[in-house]
């Protein structure tokens, strides 16, 4: 397939995903940056902007989200999300598709190229680098909540402009693991459910050395404030390890109220294991998680008419056609289908039910918050978005 | 080394029938930019170990780039010339180990965004047609929701804009051995390898003669000693997804089980693959199914192929699952039943990549029950059939 064939082939995707929406949501497009709504930070009264973003790690297709058939498994993006948001129906991912490595693009603006299957910390300044230093903010008031222990070191760069101004990292799955075993070391296997793992990584297991697991129950004790018999009847009565990281988020909003947060919903990745149903199950429960999360933001005076919430897939994931790859279960092929995603953005000076066309790319994101906030993000590749900058 | 210095004593280390082709169009690879002979090679150097159809599809596309005039194999070509590499690459041993050295490659191409290019650089090169004069007649028949019970209107909704649907043809005891004889009924000699029988549980009764039997039963040996290996693996520290498969792919047959399950070299080493290769197959039946479908398609090209799905084990996590000691397996019938809709589809995508659909007919049918999709060049697409009717009938109004 020919490079022009191929922007054609996004187009293409960007129109038909354009057209459900449509039909679905009656959204309505937006033609022109200069009639946006100016945004809800430029003017009168500021209240310290916050923003929560949500990344899928593991890629979900059209088919099984925003196309015809697809519809069923979204009910919440599509009725009560994309209404009161942006939908850039096009994001363009250049770079690696890994879900380690993708991630830290998002969160450095640069595509990150170093070994996937490596956990180490990414060669530019973060986000929450960039936030904390140019605002002047706490360590408290950026965090991270990730899947697996290939995320412990996504909060802080290798960057030396910045040492020392990154985020913390909850990583769920090892926390309620430290907290089992604390309390009751044998019985694990009744939150086997929470503790599924990385697909792609499957060397990444939550299995902790003595000194990690004091380290996370002193995470769940000081910044959580959550006993290890509350956080453990609590987590049993859970169905998924994306839901657990629904629960930590909405505990640490609540007890440290930070204005920077990432979420990485990962259940979706279970696509690897070539099992189709189990895939759809877990789009399904990330999009009721996204719905619950919104409710959260807008029913915590902490959040509330102050907090954009910023909704991405990290990539797509292949076509059913290529024959470089197996359908649904992997992204390996980089070809259009697994490079293109979306971005749904919700919040103050965000305007709603409507649907950009323009490819933009996840690198994008980081200038684009940084803008709302008010700080500078200096060592960026991607650009801010017009529409929500 | 560079591809250009290639001679004959180049493939000494390889086995006699990969040497013998490699010597046989060694003027095709010595012309291949070093981005691409590493892929011809790794083609090549199991080429003792391939089947016969796919020894034949890769001579002709070798035969193909090598009757296109000069200047349209140096227009193919062109853009893997293109292709930077870093400093020293050339230096390793890409005659002896192209695996390893195409997995650099891919992550290098990655990294420094060379991907896409390649890619379709690839797909212009590898584009050679079917071969017009030799197609064959294919039926694969696939039957998906054993033991699920819950009404699935959704069913077969993407094969069924390609073929009639039939929403009453008549399950009976006798349809499994109806099955087995509407695929095998050539009472003639057999060409090996050309038909099979994919099962993701305990095998229907059928010719052990007349049929290649690949079933998640018989070959649990092979995928225990795996999924011990992966076990293993993952409790022994750092690495990574990319890093257990080189571990596995260094899995000679002899030692993966398949030995005891045949003693045909060949499928030995398919079987192996499947579960080296497979992402999942080692412990999701339905994983497994779609892809022994898909390889066997790939590989063997078959002229017959039933395709039966089974419960795969339900969730739990990886760690659990790695571990076939421990691992108790509770089956999910109905999530398997979505499994095997897709794989359906999915089966007929790879059916027509080595098939004209002039030459094919592909029966997708729900165990038990009368929902089927037939797909042939008689059956019209997007029909609906209702009437009561049975598989002979289906086949000769379809069919």
């Amino acid at each position: 397939m020919s490079s022009t064939s191929d922007a054609f082939a996004s187009l293409l995707r960007s129109q038909t995903r354009r057209e459900f929406l449509r039909l679905a949501a009656g959204t309505v497009a937006a033609t022109a940056v200069s009639t946006l709504v100016p945004s809800a930070f430029a003017t009168g009264a500021r209240p310290q902007p916050r923003s929560v973003v949500v990344t899928f790690g593991g890629g979900a297709r059209d088919e099984e989200t925003f196309a015809v058939e697809g519809q069923q498994n979204i009910p919440h993006l599509l009725g009560e999300l994309i209404p009161q948001g942006t939908f850039f129906t096009q994001v363009v991912n250049r770079g690696i598709l890994g879900h380690y490595v993708a991630t830290a693009g998002i969160v450095t603006g640069c595509y990150e190229t170093f070994d996937n299957f490596i956990a180490q910390p990414t060669g530019n300044p973060t986000l929450f680098e960039y936030f904390r230093r140019g605002l002047s903010r706490p360590m408290d008031d950026a965090w991270v909540i990730a899947p697996s222990n290939g995320f412990q070191q996504i909060g802080f760069s290798r960057h030396g402009g910045y040492q020392g101004q990154g985020a913390g990292v909850i990583l769920p799955k090892q926390l309620l693991a430290a907290a089992v075993g604390r309390q009751h070391p044998q019985s694990l296997v009744d939150y086997e459910h929470l503790l599924q793992d990385n697909y792609e990584m499957p060397v990444y297991r939550p299995s902790l050395s003595q000194s990690d697991g004091e380290l996370h129950l002193e995470q769940l004790a000081s910044t959580l404030r959550f006993s290890v018999e509350d956080f453990t009847r609590d987590a049993r009565a859970l169905d998924s390890a994306d839901a657990l990281s629904l629960s930590i988020a909405r505990r640490l909003m609540a007890q440290v109220s930070p204005s920077m947060l990432l979420i990485t919903l990962h259940d979706m990745d279970v696509a690897h294991a070539g099992a189709f149903s189990l895939y759809v199950d877990a789009i399904q429960r990330a999009d009721r998680i996204c719905g619950e999360l919104w409710t959260t933001i807008q029913t915590m005076p902490e959040y509330k008419d102050r907090t954009g919430l910023f909704i991405m897939p990290d990539f797509g994931r292949d076509a059913d056609g290529d024959p470089g790859g197996n359908g649904f279960q992997h992204h390996r092929t980089g070809g259009a289908m697994a490079r293109t995603t979306w971005l749904l953005a919700l919040g103050p000076g965000i305007r709603q039910n409507v649907t950009v066309d323009r490819a933009i790319q996840p690198i994008d994101l980081v200038p684009t918050i940084g803008k709302r906030h008010g700080f500078e993000t200096p060592y960026v590749k991607g650009a801010p978005i017009a529409e929500l900058a | 080394m560079t591809p250009d210095q290639l001679t004959a004593a180049s493939f000494a280390g390889y086995s006699p029938q990969a040497r013998q082709f490699a010597i046989a169009h060694l003027g095709l690879l010595q012309q291949l930019p070093i981005a691409v002979a590493p892929a011809f090679l790794r083609e090549i150097i199991v080429f003792d170990l391939r089947f016969p159809a796919e020894r034949r599809t890769f001579e002709r596309q070798c035969v193909w780039l090598e009757s296109l005039a000069p200047e349209q194999r140096a227009r193919l070509l062109a853009p893997f010339r293109q292709i930077s590499m870093p400093a020293g690459m050339a230096a390793k041993d890409w005659v002896g180990s192209p695996q390893a050295f195409l997995e650099e490659l891919t992550a290098y191409l990655w990294s420094s965004s060379q991907i896409d290019a390649y890619r379709r650089a690839a797909q212009d090169l590898l584009a050679a047609p079917l071969d017009e004069t030799h197609q064959k007649d294919r039926l694969v028949i696939v039957v998906v929701g054993k033991d699920a019970t819950a009404p699935s209107p959704q069913l077969f909704r993407k094969l069924a804009p390609h073929g009639v649907t039939l929403h009453n043809l008549q399950w009976t005891a006798a349809t499994p051995r109806q099955l087995h004889a509407t695929l095998w009924n050539d009472a003639g000699s057999v060409a090996p390898y050309t038909r099979w029988y994919i099962d993701g549980g305990e095998p229907w009764p059928h010719d052990t003669a007349s049929v290649d039997l690949l079933s998640y039963a018989q070959l649990q040996p092979v995928r225990e000693n795996v999924l011990e290996r992966m076990n293993r693996f993952t409790q022994s520290g750092p690495g990574g997804a990319e890093a257990m498969r080189r571990m596995l792919e260094g899995l000679h047959s002899a030692e993966s089980g398949a030995d005891t399950v045949t003693s045909d070299p060949l499928m030995q080493h398919f079987i192996t693959m499947l579960f080296v290769e497979g992402s999942g197959t080692q412990i999701y039946s339905t994983s497994y199914v779609q892809w022994a479908a898909r390889e066997t398609l790939r590989r063997a090209q078959p002229e017959q192929l039933l395709v039966r799905f089974a419960p795969r084990q339900r969730q739990r996590t990886l760690n659990q699952l790695f571990d076939a000691a421990t691992n108790v397996e509770v089956p999910d019938p109905e999530g398997s039943l979505r499994d095997a809709d897709i794989s359906a589809y999915y089966i007929l995508l790879d059916l027509l990549r080595i098939a004209d659909p002039a030459h094919i007919t592909f029966l997708a049918w729900r165990e038990n029950q009368g929902h089927a999709v037939l797909i042939s060049p008689r059956a019209p697409a997007g029909h609906v059939d209702d009437s009561p009717i049975d598989l002979t009938t289906a086949f000769t109004k379809y069919a």
